[in-house]
């Protein structure tokens, strides 16, 4: 199913955010993981993505520093840091309001509609 | 590896859309991990070379778009407020001194000139790359010294301003010895005791040029940086006998500070000795006569002994006052520092903020009869010139790596359990 764009656009953040709780990643890693989490549904562009961490990296919600990954190749990995895990805290609760609050209008909607 | 021609005009397209030139190199390693994970990952899922190589740029989207995105984030941060503060303390520091000038010759349009030289200073800091600590710290390590010895010579030949030259060259050392320490990270004992020869040898620097308590400050603020650099693991596994080794030049100022005690404890109530001056200093601050101190110290009053000249004529209130706003910019200054991430930017940004919080410290005892020589003053308030212009370039230092620091990679998060030995 495609997915109108703009309702993944103002929740991108909330989304690294949650994959970096779990694990320090780097870029195409994220990508890859956000996929295979949402079966497939959100594919992030690398022109997003990048832009995004490094606004959270200057807000100090996530702190980026190089590693070798498997292979020996060197990659910029992103690790949570406490002010970002607050943040997420913080939005996950603002999703579960705003998607609560969606879920009650679409699920009591019809019968009242046309009332 | 060797990117096909597509992908290569696919990245050269994205990071030339930035306009910060010094941030295409960042963005584009990391934009090029990126695109040789996907065109491995299609390449290992039968695709072929070309084929992999469209695929890769598809997936990775508009060139331009991307790189006009990464052109809105990647910024020189300068921080207004930090250099608002460091322009208008040095201009009313120029005011004090034109208040407490001991001679009329001394003109506005003088101390003016030397406010101009400190700003100039503090734009060749500011502009500059401070990487170069990181890259090219033994040539730095050279000029220093280099600097030093023609520096040593107008003093040794009696010639007017030898002393303040010397000693503002003196106090660029700590920022200096913290690319040092950046360039032996991860190298261990050997590491430790590079820097430790290299303190040592700038105390003998010091030692033989004046003798004060400037050159012990100086250790006791390598002494510190040392410590915290084998605190945070930067040497390697830490190992508690490192601990010993790093406090030694802090061992050595306290030695210092115990013998100037003693010394001059026993010095006799002469004014050719500076304990008669620090006598007439602690009769301006606490007892009812500062005549003495005004008439004695005239030439001394502007540039020695601000704070006292302030408390004379306005009190205890300006005494504190002034040192109120020398602690709200080393305030500013600490938090900047704990915005970055990187390692060189901290510990460029720790060795200025320590060199002036040494400094401060140190011309506060001078100035509150506590006998111990300061030959120096205090930051950016009580002396014009050469010291000013050392003060004003070292902020200057602080405020590049500020604006820049987000262009250098972090470390990663360590436990204690990873780092001790």
């Amino acid at each position: 199913m495609n997915i109108d764009k703009s309702l993944l656009a103002g929740n991108t953040a909330l989304l690294v955010l949650r994959l970096l709780r779990e694990d320090d990643l780097y870029g195409y890693q994220m990508i890859e993981r956000l996929r295979e989490k949402s079966d497939d549904t959100f594919s992030l562009k690398a022109g997003t993505l990048y832009p995004l961490l490094h606004t959270l990296e200057t807000q100090g919600l996530v702190q980026s520093y190089e590693q070798a990954a498997d292979g020996g190749r060197i990659r910029k990995y992103y690790h949570l840091t406490d002010a970002g895990r607050a943040r997420l805290a913080e939005k996950t609760e603002e999703w579960r309001a705003f998607s609560g609050a969606v879920d009650r209008v679409l699920g009591g909607g019809e019968s009242h509609a046309f009332a | 590896m060797r990117l096909p021609d597509v992908l290569f005009d696919w990245l050269h397209t994205a990071t030339s859309q930035m306009r910060w030139k010094r941030a295409q190199p960042v963005a584009e390693k990391e934009l090029r991990a990126h695109i040789e994970d996907q065109y491995e990952a299609f390449m290992d899922e039968g695709m072929d070379q070309a084929a992999a190589a469209k695929a890769t740029a598809r997936e990775m989207g508009d060139p331009v778009e991307t790189g006009t995105r990464l052109d809105r984030v990647w910024r020189p941060r300068p921080d207004w407020l930090m250099l608002g503060m460091v322009l208008v303390i040095a201009a009313a520091g120029l005011i004090l001194q034109y208040r407490f000038r001991w001679s009329n010759d001394v003109e506005w349009y003088m101390l003016l000139g030397k406010y101009v030289s400190g700003v100039a200073c503090l734009l060749i800091a500011y502009f500059a790359d401070y990487t170069l600590l990181g890259r090219h710290i033994v040539p730095l390590l050279g000029v220093w010294f280099a600097g030093w010895l023609a520096l040593h010579w107008p003093l040794r030949n009696g010639m007017p301003n030898g002393i303040s030259g010397i000693m503002g060259w003196m106090w660029l050392f700590p920022v200096v010895f913290a690319g040092l320490i950046y360039r032996l990270r991860g190298k261990g004992t050997e590491g430790l005791g590079i820097c430790l020869t290299a303190v040592f040898g700038m105390a003998l620097c010091g030692y033989g040029t004046f003798r004060t308590g400037a050159e012990a400050a100086m250790m006791a603020v390598c002494g510190i940086q040392l410590v915290v650099a084998v605190r945070s693991g930067l040497f390697g596994k830490r190992r508690k006998w490192w601990y010993l080794l790093a406090a030694l030049p802090l061992a050595q100022q306290l030695y210092f500070c115990i013998h100037i005690g003693w010394f001059v404890s026993r010095w006799p109530d002469d004014p050719i000795w500076s304990d008669y001056t620090d006598k007439l200093v602690r009769a301006a601050l606490y007892g009812a006569d500062g005549g003495a101190f005004t008439s004695t110290l005239v030439y001394d009053r502007a540039t020695d002994y601000l704070l006292v000249s302030a408390k004379v004529e306005w009190g205890w209130t300006a005494f504190i006052l002034i040192l109120g706003v020398l602690a709200a910019l080393l305030l500013r200054g600490w938090w900047m520092l704990r915005s970055q991430s990187g390692v060189l930017v901290r510990l460029v940004s720790a060795a200025v903020l320590l060199t002036l919080f040494a400094q401060m410290i140190t011309y506060t005892t001078q100035n509150l009869g506590i006998a111990i020589a300061a030959n120096h003053g205090l930051p950016l308030l009580s002396y014009g010139g050469t010291y000013l212009c050392q003060t004003m370039f070292l902020l200057g230092v602080l405020l590049s790596a500020q604006r820049t620091g987000g262009l250098e990679p972090g470390t990663a998060p360590v436990k204690e359990a990873d780092i001790n030995a």
